[in-house]
C-alpha cells in the first residue's frame, strides 16, 4: 500500500491542514466502519446502516452545519446532470471523493475544502446521473458518459488509465457507481433507447482488462433464459441494464445485481414471454460471473419498472430460525424478501398499493395483469413508470428490523404508440401523473407496514438508518430530515437550498459524528458538536 | 485530457465525413431540438439516451439527419433495399434488422456502410451496391438514421395514436351516477364545449390529473387552490384561514384573506384542517376503471 502525506495550506486565515491518506486497504470493506463510507452503500450490504450513536433520537435538535461544499467544474460545461450531485460520497481517512458526469472530485471530510478536481472530456453520451466512485488502495474508479472507466490517483486526481466499457455507438453510457469485490472492479451498463443487452463486468484493477462478462439476456440459443424469448434475435437485444451498483456476500462470495427493463420497453409485442433475465435479482459467483440463482421482481415488465434497486443483504430470523436474507423494495411497488443462498422468495408484498399485476406466481413473482399494460386508448397504472421506488436506495435498520423506502403512491397513463408486430427501442410511454411522496417503514419478517410518513410535498431522496434511532430523508421544500426510525415521527429538519439529490452518509472523525447529503451542486455537511 | 485512440479515431472519421461538403448536415439552430423537425431541416437524436444526452449536437454519438437527404434516401431504399430490409430497416425473413446492426450504429453518414456496400451486397435491382453513388450512399444512411430516431422517445411519431374508444352514453351514465362528476361540473357550465378547445388525450390526462395551474404566483388563487384552516395556536386566538403556500412537518404557511402571508409553527397544540378542491379526483384514481375513462372522454368529446 503507497502512503503519502500531503500538507495543504487553506488560502486566508485560515490554519495549516495536515491531512495523511493511505488509501483503501481491501480489508476494510469487509467489516461496517464508523469512521469511513468506503463503498456507494457504505458496506457491502446495501443496508445504508451506521452503528454511529453521537447523533441521535434525543440531540437531533442540535445538530450543526459544519461546512458547505459547491461544486467546481473546473471549467467544464454544464452538460445534463454534470453539476448535479446524484453520487454517494465515499469518505475514506478524512477525505470525501464523489462524481459526476464528466467529473470526479476530492473534498477535505472535515472542512469541505477542494483538495483536488478531475474533468473527463466526454466525446458525447448521456449525462442523465453518476452514482458514484470505488476505491481501491490509493486507486479511484469511475464511469463516464461515453463509457470508459477512468482509474485516478486518490492522491491528487491524476489519470492513471481508461479502458472503454461499453460502445456508445450502441447508445450505452456509464452511470453506474463500480463497486470492488476482491480484486474485481464491478462495472455496470446503462442506456436503454437502443433494443441493446445488459451486461455486468468484472474488470482487472490493475489495467481495467475484462476479467468476466454477465449478459443479462441470453446471447444464444440455449444460455439459460432463452425459454422466456420467442427467439434468440429478441434476446440477444433484450435490455436488462445493470444501472444499480451491486450489493455482495463476503461469505457465500456472491455477487447480487439487480437487472433493468427487457426492450423494447413498452410495445412488448415481439417478447413474449418472462424475458429473463430482465427485471431481476440476479447472484453470481464473484470470480467467474456465473449465475447461482435469480429471482423476477417483474416477470415480462411493459411498465418501465426496471428491478434495479439495491438488493440488501442482511441476517434475520423468520418464524424463529436465523436465516441469510436479501430483500428489495422494487419500482413496480412490490417488496420481497428472499433467501439469499437459493433466491427462494419468503415474503413477497406490496409496499405502496398497486393496481397492476394479478397476484404472486408459485416463485413469489407477481403476475402482470394484461390488461394493465400500455394500450393505444391508455390504462391507468400504478405505479407510473417513475416507480414505487426509483434509483433512490432504501436503508435497513437491524436495531428496529424495519426496512426503510423512500417511496410514492403514483399514478400515470400507459399508452401503446407502435403497433406493429416488430416495435423497437420504446413503442409507447406513460403520461401524465399523481405523486405523493411517503416513507415507508417495512416489516422484513411479514412485509406489511409498521408505519407510513407521509410527506406534504414531493421528496424523494435515499435514504440513511442510524443505530441513533434516526432515518434520514429529503423532506419537502428542499429540506433534509431526521425521522424517528421506531415510530416515523419528523424530530428534526434544515432547509437547503435545492432537493436532497443523492443519499445521505454519516461518518465519525475526531470523535464527531458527521451527515453529508448532496443537494444540486452543494455538497453540506452537518456534524454534532455538542458531546 | 487523452482520449481512447478508438473514439479520437472516430471523431476523425467523423470530421473527414463532414468536411466532405454538400451532403454534410448543419447543426440545429438554437432551441430546435426534435420538436420542430421537419421536411429539409435537420435534427439530433430526439432522445434522452445515448443520443440525446443534454449535449451540444454534433459529437461523435449523434450523427444528424437531413431530411431532404433522407427522403432521397428513402427512394433508393424503396429501388434496392426494401424487399429484404422492410420498409422500417427493422428486417424480414429475408434479411436482418439493420437499426440493430454494428455496421450502421457505427456509421457516420456513410463512413461504414459505403466500404460495407461497396464490397458487394444484393440489390433488388440487380445492379452492383459497388455502383451506389457516394450521394446516395449518403441519403442512404440519413434515411436509416431516421428510422432509427424514430424508435426514440421525443421523436416526431413518438406519440398518442387515435384513444377515442369509449362508448358516449355509457359515458354520460358515468359522468351523472358512479363518477359523481356532475356534483361539481356541469356540461353546460364549465365543460361546454371542453372538446373544442382540448386535444383528446389532453381531456383524458385532465379528467385523471387536473390540477397544473394550481398555485400560480400573482392574481386570485384558483378555484382549485389547496385550502386549510389552523387553530389553537395561541391561547384566546381564533382560526385562521386561507390558501396553502407551503406546509412540511414543523410549519404551515397561508396566505389569508386580506392576502397576507402567515406561517405557523406545527406544534402538537395547533390543528390544521386542509379542504383540497380536487380530493374528489385524487380519490376517483382508486376506483375508476380503463372502460368508465374511455367512456368518459367519449362523452367529453360530444362537448363540442
Amino acid at each position: 500500500m503507497k502512503r503519502f502525506a500531503c500538507v495543504l495550506a487553506a488560502s486566508v486565515g485560515a490554519a495549516v491542514l495536515v491531512s495523511r491518506a493511505q488509501g483503501l486497504d481491501p480489508a476494510r470493506l469487509l467489516k461496517p466502519a464508523t469512521d469511513a463510507w468506503p463503498t456507494y452503500n457504505g458496506d457491502y450490504s446495501g443496508r445504508r446502516f451506521s452503528t454511529l450513536t453521537k447523533i441521535n433520537a434525543n440531540n437531533i435538535g442540535a445538530l450543526s452545519l459544519a461546512w458547505v461544499y459547491r461544486l467546481n467544474l473546473g471549467g467544464g460545461p454544464v452538460i445534463g446532470s454534470s453539476a448535479t450531485i446524484k453520487a454517494t460520497p465515499l469518505m475514506i481517512d478524512g477525505v470525501l471523493y464523489f462524481s459526476t458526469p464528466d467529473h470526479a472530485w476530492a473534498v477535505d471530510a472535515r472542512t469541505g475544502r477542494e483538495i483536488w478536481h478531475y474533468l473527463w472530456k466526454a466525446s458525447g453520451g448521456n449525462h442523465l446521473a453518476n452514482r458514484g466512485v470505488a476505491i481501491l488502495g490509493d486507486r479511484l474508479y469511475f464511469e463516464t458518459p461515453d463509457d470508459n472507466l477512468v482509474c485516478l490517483n486518490i492522491k491528487d486526481g491524476t489519470e492513471r488509465w481508461h479502458k472503454q466499457v461499453a460502445d456508445l455507438d450502441q447508445f450505452y453510457y456509464g452511470s453506474v457507481a463500480p463497486v470492488i469485490v476482491k480484486n474485481h472492479v464491478i462495472v455496470g451498463v446503462s442506456g436503454d433507447d437502443l433494443d441493446i443487452p445488459g451486461y455486468l463486468d468484472a474488470r482487472d484493477p490493475e489495467t481495467g482488462e475484462l476479467q468476466w462478462r454477465w449478459y443479462t439476456v441470453p446471447q444464444k440459443k440455449g444460455d439459460p433464459g432463452s425459454e422466456s424469448w420467442p427467439n434468440e434475435e429478441m434476446a440477444r437485444h433484450g435490455g436488462g441494464m445493470t444501472w444499480q451498483p451491486i450489493t455482495y456476500d463476503p461469505e457465500l462470495n456472491l455477487i447480487f445485481v439487480s437487472t433493468g427493463n427487457p426492450q423494447p420497453v413498452i410495445a412488448h409485442k415481439n417478447r413474449p414471454g418472462n424475458n429473463l433475465f430482465t427485471a431481476s435479482i440476479v447472484a453470481l459467483n464473484a470470480d467467474t460471473g456465473k449465475m447461482v440463482w435469480y429471482f423476477q421482481s417483474s416477470p415480462h415488465d411493459t411498465h418501465d419498472f426496471d428491478s434495479t434497486q439495491p438488493a440488501v443483504v442482511f441476517d434475520g430470523e423468520i418464524n424463529g430460525r436465523p436465516r441469510k436474507l436479501i430483500a428489495q423494495a422494487a419500482r413496480n411497488g412490490h417488496f420481497f424478501v428472499l433467501d439469499r443462498t437459493d433466491g427462494k422468495a419468503i415474503v413477497s408484498a406490496e409496499y405502496v398499493k398497486t393496481n397492476w399485476s394479478l397476484g404472486y406466481d408459485e416463485k413469489g413473482q407477481p403476475v402482470p395483469n394484461p390488461a394493465k399494460m400500455p394500450q393505444v386508448d391508455g390504462a391507468l397504472v400504478s405505479p407510473a413508470a417513475g416507480g414505487g421506488v426509483n434509483w433512490q436506495p432504501p436503508t435497513f435498520s437491524p436495531a428496529t428490523g424495519l426496512f426503510y423506502v423512500p417511496a410514492a403512491r403514483t399514478f400515470s397513463v400507459f399508452y401503446l404508440y407502435d403497433q406493429s408486430e416488430n416495435p423497437q427501442g420504446w413503442g409507447g410511454t406513460d403520461r401524465g401523473g399523481y405523486s405523493e411522496s411517503v416513507v415507508q417503514a417495512v416489516d422484513y419478517k411479514t412485509g406489511k407496514l409498521r408505519w407510513s410518513h407521509k410527506w406534504e410535498g414531493p421528496a424523494r431522496s435515499g435514504l440513511l438508518s442510524t443505530a441513533g434511532n434516526l432515518v434520514f430523508s429529503a423532506g419537502p421544500g428542499n429540506s433534509l430530515v431526521a425521522l424517528n426510525a421506531t415510530t416515523g415521527d419528523a424530530l428534526w429538519h434544515t432547509r437547503l437550498t435545492a432537493a436532497v439529490s443523492n443519499g445521505p452518509i454519516t461518518y465519525e472523525l475526531d470523535g464527531l459524528q458527521y451527515i453529508v447529503v448532496g443537494a444540486s451542486d452543494m455538497l453540506w455537511a452537518f456534524v454534532m458538536n455538542k458531546p | 485530457m487523452m482520449r481512447s485512440t478508438g473514439i479520437a479515431a472516430l471523431l476523425a472519421g467523423t470530421m473527414v465525413v463532414i468536411s466532405l461538403g454538400a451532403q454534410a448536415p448543419q447543426p440545429p439552430p438554437a432551441g430546435g431540438r426534435g420538436t420542430g423537425a421537419g421536411r429539409g431541416q435537420t435534427y439530433p437524436p430526439p432522445s434522452r439516451g445515448g443520443g440525446g444526452g443534454g449535449g451540444a449536437a454534433g459529437p461523435a454519438d449523434k450523427p444528424l439527419v437531413d431530411f431532404a437527404l433522407a427522403d432521397k434516401g428513402k427512394d433508393v431504399w424503396i429501388a434496392e433495399c426494401v424487399t429484404c430490409h422492410g420498409a422500417q430497416a427493422r428486417g424480414t425473413d429475408n434479411g436482418p434488422n439493420l437499426l440493430r446492426s454494428i455496421v450502421f450504429l457505427r456509421d457516420r453518414y456513410g463512413s461504414e456502410i459505403g466500404p460495407f456496400l461497396k464490397k458487394g451486397h444484393p440489390t433488388q435491382s440487380g445492379k452492383p451496391a459497388a455502383s451506389l453513388t457516394d450521394e446516395q450512399i449518403t441519403n442512404i444512411s440519413h434515411f436509416l438514421r431516421k428510422q432509427l430516431n424514430d424508435t426514440l422517445r421525443g421523436a416526431a411519431v413518438f406519440t398518442v395514436q387515435d384513444i377515442r374508444s369509449g362508448d358516449a352514453k355509457a359515458g354520460a351514465e358515468y359522468f351523472n351516477g358512479a363518477g359523481k362528476c356532475a356534483t361539481c361540473h356541469s356540461v353546460t357550465g364549465d365543460l361546454a364545449g371542453i372538446a373544442g378547445k382540448y386535444e383528446t388525450v389532453d381531456i383524458q390526462q385532465r379528467l385523471l390529473f387536473p390540477g397544473g395551474g394550481r398555485g400560480r404566483r400573482g392574481g386570485p388563487p384558483p378555484k382549485s387552490a389547496v385550502r386549510v384552516t389552523v387553530s389553537g395556536q395561541d391561547k384566546g386566538a381564533g382560526p385562521v384561514s386561507g390558501v396553502l403556500v407551503y406546509m412540511d412537518d414543523f410549519v404551515v404557511t397561508l396566505q389569508d384573506e386580506a392576502g397576507v402571508s402567515r406561517t405557523f409553527r406545527r406544534t402538537p397544540a395547533l390543528k390544521v384542517q386542509k379542504t383540497d378542491p380536487l380530493d374528489a379526483h385524487h380519490a376517483l384514481l382508486e376506483t375508476i376503471t380503463d372502460k368508465n375513462i374511455h367512456d368518459l372522454v367519449a362523452y367529453l368529446e360530444t362537448l363540442k
